[in-house]
């Protein structure tokens, strides 16, 4: 199957416009497939670590959403332990106007503000509650300890 | 060729301004390879496609996208696909007019680019230059049952010769393809048409046209000759004087008769083949039966040989007289064959009075030699009665051994013997021993000369039989003169 215009578009914007943070890079033999690589954002617990993902263009795309999933261990309430990641613009609010570099920029926030709220691994959601309203409690930034641990733990070079 | 069809609509629809986005046929950009040449101001960009907006449609939220984006978009979500607002494709209209000329008027690469058409167009042109000005372009012959394909420019000049294009009777005006054009006129409803002779280029019907060609005097032609070597050309016009004067028309007339004669002589040449093989045949047989005669009879005579007799295969050496030489050949042979039959049936007439001949001497002599027999046995049967007779007077008194031998030898085989008297009495004074003697002998010589006569009977006349000897050595007449009584059967004698 041919590879759409915006496909190569996007790569190329990806190259030349890269975002802070994200790196994105495409297979040579797979031009849908791409190796992602996330550091974790300033003032969260996943700061100082770098995170890879996979991200895989579907032949629908754009009219159906790419498909992510982190590839680095992390302790997040969205995200489980198969590096599934919950985020509704993957899902149902996708939108073809969408691209690979807002998909990025959306996970990206969601490493900086995760949503216990809407938990996609329950245990990880209790814990970062508690930890989180710990932390408040103490009044001090949140340490989020486990989630810290584990980006140095996994995430870190 | 479906590319070509959806940029010239979007240009139609260009054209007349205004005209509803969405009768018009939609084409997802990506499927045109267009390679813009200038950087493009990134409002003009759909976010979908992420290229130039390709038919603009503006929803009421005031997002604008291409119309064929849009209408996918919404077949998955049903709602703006910037700000997720509820939008039917209905509710989209098309984009602000300056929008779309913006569009349309940028400039882009001929698609055939990388075939190495190097025009640089604006967008609403490339259909266009595609159907017929790009040479690189290749299309398909649109007439119905035409294979031709090309380049665009080369098509064009194509179609209008193409065999498969429609056309139309200018007699009848009914529409046919250009090669059923041919037939049409021959049965075409509404008659002859007129066409023009190509010789002498005259007017005329087309049924006429066949018999016109065989009068037309434009009509080109060859000499009647070009067969012998007349390399005359021209008109039917022409024909006739030239006719008149063609020297190779003589030498045809010449040329015909000649073969005519040939002709003639090599069915005449075949007739005297065949009789010459006829008369070897029949020279073959006669040789045969002169062969078979020679052997029969004494060499026939020399001057019925042919004085100049040639073997059969020298008589072909010479073929002008060959006809007259084999005639006379063969008058001398069938003289020569009557001569030959003759003198065999002479010869067959004295060879059978000859054997005639020599029959009627043996059986002259057959029969005299029976008579001589039949006498000898006479006389031997007379004697034997003699010996008998004096030999029972000589002994009365002691019997010897003769009765029982004469009853073994006559036994009941003879008893006529004893009945039959015999009118020799004179052999009574013969003196006994001496008689006795005597008669055994003659009886003995008799015997042999009757055995002898018998097995010579039938031999051919030569020296006289030893029965004449015999007569000669007992002095006896000849046999006729002897007054015997005849007795055909001749008995075995014992001694
Ligand atoms: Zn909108
Ligand atoms: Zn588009
Ligand atoms: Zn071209
Ligand atoms: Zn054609
Ligand atoms: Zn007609
Ligand atoms: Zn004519
Ligand atoms: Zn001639």
């Amino acid at each position: 199957m041919a590879i759409p215009k915006r496909i190569t578009k996007e790569i190329g914007r990806l190259v030349s416009e890269p975002v802070p943070g994200i790196e994105a890079k495409s297979h040579e033999e797979n031009i849908r497939y791409f190796d992602v690589t996330i550091t974790g954002p300033v003032q969260s617990p996943f700061e100082g670590g770098a995170f890879k993902l996979e991200l895989f263009l579907p032949d629908e795309y754009p009219m159906a959403p790419p498909k992510v999933r982190f590839l680095t261990k992390i302790y997040h309430p969205n995200i489980d332990k198969l590096g599934r990641i919950c985020l509704d613009i993957l899902k149902d609010k996708w939108s073809p106007a969408l691209q690979i570099r807002t998909v990025l920029l959306s996970i990206q926030a969601l490493l900086s503000a995760p949503n216990p709220d809407d938990p996609l691994a329950n245990d990880v959601a209790q814990n970062w509650k508690e930890d989180e309203q710990g932390a408040i409690a103490k009044g001090t930034l949140a340490p989020w300890s486990a989630s810290r641990e584990w980006t140095q733990l996994y995430a870190s070079n | 060729m479906t590319d070509i069809e959806a940029t010239s609509s979007e240009e139609t629809g260009r054209a007349h301004g205004g005209q509803d986005a969405t009768t018009n046929s939609q084409t997802p950009d990506e499927d045109l390879p267009l390679v813009y040449v200038d950087t493009v101001n990134p409002n003009l960009i759909c976010c979908i496609c992420q290229s130039p907006f390709r038919e603009p449609l503006t929803t009421p939220c005031g997002h604008t996208f291409c119309r064929a984006c849009l209408q996918r978009a919404i077949t998955v979500m049903h709602a703006c696909p910037i700000d997720r607002l509820a939008l039917q494709l209905e509710d989209a209209r098309p984009a602000d007019p300056i929008v779309r000329d913006i569009v349309n008027e940028l400039r882009v690469q001929c698609p055939n680019y990388l075939s190495g058409c190097e025009q640089v167009l604006l967008r609403q042109d490339v259909g266009r230059h595609l159907r017929t000005g790009c040479s690189l372009t290749t299309v398909i012959c649109p007439n119905d049952g035409c294979t031709e394909r090309g380049p665009a420019q080369q098509m064009e000049t194509h179609v209008k010769t193409c065999i498969y294009r429609q056309i139309e009777c200018d007699a009848c005006h009914a529409e046919l393809r250009a090669l059923e054009l041919e037939d049409h006129r021959h049965v075409c409803v509404a008659g002859d048409s007129d066409v023009c002779c190509p010789h002498c280029l005259v007017e005329l019907p087309l049924s006429g046209l066949d018999r016109h060609l065989d009068e037309c005097m434009d009509y080109p032609l060859h000499c009647r000759n070009a067969d012998v070597g007349c390399d005359w050309e021209g008109t039917r016009r022409g024909a006739g004087d030239h006719l008149r004067g063609c020297i190779l028309g003589k030498v045809r007339m010449l040329l015909d008769d000649q073969r005519r004669r040939q002709e003639e002589l090599e069915i005449e040449n075949a007739r005297l083949l065949e009789r010459v093989q006829q008369l070897e045949a029949g020279m073959a047989t006669m040789r045969d039966e002169m062969l078979a005669m020679s052997e029969v009879l004494p060499p026939p005579p020399l001057h019925s040989m042919p004085p100049n007799h040639l073997p059969p295969t020298a008589m072909f050496e010479d073929g002008v007289s060959m006809g007259a030489h084999l005639e006379e050949q063969q008058h001398r042979l069938i003289d020569e064959t009557e001569q030959i039959r003759r003198d065999l049936a002479a010869l067959n007439a004295s060879v059978t009075a000859v054997e005639m001949k020599q029959n009627v001497q043996l059986a002259t002599e057959t029969i005299r030699q029976r008579e001589e027999i039949q006498v000898l046995q006479g006389l031997y049967q007379s004697l034997a009665m003699q010996l008998r007779r004096i030999t029972a007077e000589r002994s009365r008194a002691p019997p010897v051994l003769l009765p029982r031998t004469a009853g073994r030898a006559s036994g009941a085989n003879v008893p006529a013997t004893h009945s039959r008297t015999s009118g020799v009495q004179g052999m009574q004074t013969c003196n006994d021993a001496g008689v006795l003697m005597l008669t055994a002998y003659m009886l003995l010589s008799l015997r042999v000369a009757i055995h002898r006569c018998a097995s010579t009977r039938n031999e051919a006349v030569g020296s006289p039989p030893l029965c004449l000897r015999v007569h000669g050595i007992c002095g006896a007449s000849p046999p006729v003169k002897l007054s015997l009584p005849v007795n055909s059967t001749v008995y075995p004698v014992i001694l």
